[in-house]
């Protein structure tokens, strides 16, 4: 064969990596010496794992410190264990083991975390320069006639999580968690993962989070019980005494959060009628502290302590601190918020609804709430006015999928990638951006072409941009469907879009 | 700047041949552009391509030919927009239509006069042609012999399992 000089040869491993798959690249190991000598650290640098995966790597590369050393970048990809494929019918239901399960977890789900401190212990240590750690857990839909909640047996232990953390090497400074809100702790006393966050934030430039439970606890290190969930502080009344644990994260660049649900922990934004209340006593943020009702309790602490932790100079490289609250996290404080709308003017009630039924984005370095307001259309659709007033249609979990994307930012969520302009592709390509219509094409494109709000009851309703049909929706949709969004100059409270 | 398009410059290949070009259509290549650049007063001096032999240099030039319209290479190249292996373009696949030697050649002197698009597209010309083949299969392709002990083959083999499809 002609020579190919090796730089050209590793050109065309790594385009086998990215798009044929690592299983294709890892063959090329195995032609011959000089192929193996440029395919190895091709293959080795990102490490793309599966549970099984995973195993195989405990068991066998314990040892290959060489290969271990050239690892850039680890992306975990975990599928979660549902319960149908183990409880294999209705009729063999059996109370001790659905709650051994409960607490315990499914027998698989023992051994992967196993798998997972040993990796911990064994491989983690080797991984000297490691850039990136990725963690994704992937949860299946539940389909109709699955009402057993599949997240029961299905729990990764925050202790686990935390150890994981915890032993990340001092190279790494990329950290991706996304637990699917699987995270939890069997312990009696219950594990917080917030103080490994705390822990390790100080040598991380890029952090996103897509858990169950996270509170100010990464900002603020407990001077009494690190695992006291509700002890949840205030950075605007911080003690001096404390000062000596509050985080300072010199590196970090960028911070993004989304939080699926907090149990006992309320909303991280706040809902109305708080919200009118603090509008009554003209606060300039009224979303930020809550009040009466149900929510006193827990108000919001972590967006604005957040925001506070950014102006006190605990994060002076910060470029980007948003947090996302997934709308479906608000239904824990559903009934409450359903008890105070009957209690509401028809104003508040509208205002309810658009904080009630919005995704949340706060931008803790501007301090602002961007609400995306998302309402029902029809056809199992539902419509998404995002951030730039483009209206996205889609299911609703992809509707979700999509906000959460714009904190996401240039990592498109699912894309499994790990993130940072200097690593490469892992083994995976990313998803194609949503398509984008403009007016002329959506024009062309829908036979009811308009593309504003319709009017309704003599409002004009706000003209958007574009329309972003999201994956397996007909882009013919009756624009008339579309919700009614306040018009421009109509004074909405905290949506700063709207002036 | 019609005049530097239809400006005119002479190659020089390894084995001592000049070629006529256009400046536009040399200047695809980065090698030849910076030393343009640098040399001053373009066409006047013939210009060596020491590495790269006529009937390769000839091949390169009409690649550069037919893409001399182009728009230059981004700098920052978004990960969204690359193209898959599979999604070359059909003149390109034709032009690649060449013996082996011929192919590697062709990536050889991309590489060598930093013609990036080109030797894109040479790489993924390669990395199709290993597409679903075994090792063995690979190796008759591209006539390799295998040097391996069965203990190294077996080593590597297990060390890279986690890698594997299951």
């Amino acid at each position: 064969m002609v020579h190919i000089l090796p730089d050209v040869l590793s050109t065309i491993f790594s385009l086998v990596r990215e798009e044929q798959s690592l299983h294709a690249l890892s063959e090329l190991s195995t032609v011959c010496r000089l192929w193996r000598d440029i395919a190895q650290p091709v293959l080795w640098s990102h490490l793309v794992l599966t549970a099984d995966g995973l195993q195989l790597l405990v068991e066998n590369a314990g040892r290959a410190s060489d290969k271990l050393k050239m690892v850039r970048s680890v992306t975990l990809h975990i599928e979660v264990v549902t319960s149908t494929s183990v409880t294999t019918s209705r009729s063999q239901y059996d109370p001790d083991m659905w709650e051994s399960n409960r607490l315990h977890g499914f027998p698989q789900t023992r051994a992967l975390q196993q798998i997972i401190d040993r990796f911990t212990i064994t491989i983690l240590p080797k991984l000297v320069s490691l850039a990136s750690f990725s963690v994704f857990v992937t949860s299946p839909s539940a389909s109709e006639d699955d009402h057993t909640p599949n997240s029961i047996g299905f729990r990764l232990q925050t202790e686990v999580l935390g150890r994981l953390l915890r032993a990340l090497p001092a190279s790494c400074e990329s950290l991706e968690l996304d637990t699917g809100g699987t995270d939890w702790s069997p312990g009696r006393v219950s594990h917080h993962l917030c103080p490994d966050i705390w822990y390790i934030m100080p040598r991380l430039r890029h952090v996103k989070l897509r858990v169950h439970n996270l509170c100010s606890r990464i900002l603020l290190l407990s001077s009494v019980d690190s695992n006291d969930r509700h002890d949840e502080p205030d950075l605007a009344r911080l003690d001096p005494s404390e000062a000596g644990n509050l985080l300072h994260a010199d590196l970090l660049s960028t911070l993004s959060i989304c939080i699926l649900s907090r149990v006992d922990a309320g909303c991280t934004f706040s809902l109305c009628p708080d919200l009118q209340a603090n509008l009554d006593l003209g606060q300039q943020q009224p979303w930020l502290i809550g009040g009466g009702g149900g929510y006193d309790t827990k108000p919001l602490s972590l967006t604005s302590n957040l925001a506070l932790a950014y102006k006190s100079g605990c994060f002076p490289a910060a470029h980007k601190i948003e947090v996302v609250q997934d709308q479906l996290s608000f239904m824990s404080d559903m009934e409450e918020f359903q008890d105070d709308m009957f209690s509401m003017t028809d104003q508040e009630r509208q205002r309810a609804e658009l904080y009630g039924y919005s995704v949340l984005i706060r931008d803790c370095i501007e301090d602002k709430t961007y609400p995306l307001p998302m309402r029902y259309i029809g056809d199992g659709y539902h419509g998404l006015y995002d951030k730039s007033d483009n209206c996205v249609i889609g299911k609703e979990g992809d509707c979700i999928r999509y906000a959460e994307n714009t904190v996401w930012d240039e990592t498109v969520y699912g894309a499994r990638l790990p993130f940072g302009a200097v690593i490469a592709l892992a083994g995976a390509t990313p998803k194609p951006p949503p398509m984008l219509f403009t007016r002329k094409e959506w024009r062309q494109r829908s036979k009811k072409g308009m593309l504003s709000w319709r009017k309704e009851e003599g409002r004009t309703g706000v003209k958007i941009k574009r329309v972003v049909p999201l994956d397996g929706v007909d882009v013919k949709f009756d624009y008339t469907m579309m919700p009614l969004l306040p018009a421009r100059g109509e004074r909405i409270p905290g949506d700063d879009r709207i002036d | 700047m019609s005049s530097t398009d239809e400006q005119k410059i002479i190659l020089v290949s390894s084995d001592g041949v000049n070629i006529e070009t256009a400046r536009i259509i040399a200047e695809r290549s980065m090698l030849i552009k910076n030393m343009i650049d640098d040399l001053g007063n373009p066409g006047e001096e013939p210009i060596p391509i020491m590495n790269v032999s006529e009937a390769v240099l000839r091949k390169v030039l009409e690649w550069c030919d037919h893409h001399k319209k182009d728009a230059p290479p981004e700098k920052d190249e978004d990960a969204e927009s690359r193209k898959k292996t599979t999604d070359i373009e059909e003149w390109d696949q034709k032009f690649m239509q060449v013996d082996q030697e011929m192919l590697f050649e062709i990536i050889l002197a991309a590489n060598y006069m930093d013609i990036k698009a080109l030797l894109d597209v040479g790489c993924k010309t390669v990395a199709n042609m290993i597409k679903g083949k075994s090792p063995e299969e690979i190796r008759k392709t591209f006539n390799i012999q295998n040097d391996f002990t069965p203990e190294e083959e077996e080593q590597i083999r297990r060390e890279n399992e986690w890698a594997e499809d299951r």
